[in-house]
């Protein structure tokens, strides 16, 4: 067997991690119906480059808050203002959190028998969709824009035969090496369901 | 009378308004948490402790919040 720097082999294959996390190989993960002798081999999140849309609006909206303390005290006094920073500063803190988790648990998972994607929002909807490596008929990956191509992050579309859903991973870093090793696991688990 | 133009004067409005922020965050961090909960249930990592213990604390905030809310109305 071919010595790579992401040997699928179940074994034998040493985890590593890139991006902060949104590309794991053989994580530490688990989750509900996982079968006996099943393997994570891949989790994927989004870029966190992503979310640097939000960290800003957070910025901006503190800059623009700060910038209020030096008018608001002139007609509230200095305790309205304070009662009024401390809801503000907690709901930036909300906001914050809801960014993280919808970026942590919205998961792409690969195994040695199947694709998993989980598209979680905290607030409104949590959806798993799974699919079997035997039923991929292509994985295509496609970087477009500005931001992807300096970032290097891009879309994962997986399509499988017949009925099944598509699977569709967004703004993942390092797509072309991500697409490489999901077409390695299903070449060596997917087609012959045999695992080396 | 005199009570009532403190209530809806600036200060009165920023002490309810207090109160409404108070109670829908916690509802809303409520809703959060136990969303998080079932989604933990589903994934097992490493951090899913932490998450929930960041979730918890946050029920906790706004539930402090609107005890001093309603304390300071």
């Amino acid at each position: 067997m071919a010595t790579t720097e992401y040997n699928i082999h179940m074994y034998t294959g040493t985890p590593w991690h890139s991006t902060l996390h949104a590309l794991c190989f053989k994580p530490d993960i688990h989750f509900t119906n996982q079968k006996e002798g099943e393997i994570v081999l891949l989790s994927l999140r989004m870029h966190p480059i992503t979310l640097l849309p939000a960290i800003f609006n957070i910025f901006i909206i503190f800059i623009l808050m700060s910038t209020l303390n030096f008018i608001i005290p002139q007609f509230l006094g200095w305790f309205a203002t304070l009662y009024i920073n401390i809801f503000f500063i907690f709901f930036l803190c909300i906001y914050a959190w809801i960014l993280f988790t919808n970026w942590y648990f919205n998961l792409g998972i690969i195994t040695n028998q199947q694709i998993i994607d989980i598209d979680f929002n905290i607030v409104l909807s949590k959806e798993m969709t799974r699919t079997g490596l035997t039923s991929v008929e292509d994985v295509m990956v496609k970087t477009s824009g500005f931001f992807p191509g300096i970032f290097n992050y891009g879309n994962i579309f997986i399509q499988t035969a017949g009925t099944q859903i598509n699977t569709e991973f967004l703004a993942i870093p390092r797509p072309g090496k991500v697409g490489q090793i999901i077409q390695d696991i299903i070449r060596q688990y997917g087609r012959s369901k045999q695992p080396i | 009378m005199e009570d009532l133009n403190n209530l809806f004067s600036v200060g009165g409005i920023v002490k309810i308004g207090g109160i409404v922020f108070s109670i829908l965050s916690l509802v809303f961090t409520i809703q959060m948490y136990t969303h998080l909960v079932s989604v933990t249930r589903i994934l097992q990592t490493r951090a899913n402790e932490g998450m929930k213990t960041i979730g918890k604390l946050l029920v906790f905030v706004s539930a402090l919040l609107l005890i001093v809310a309603l304390f300071l109305l």
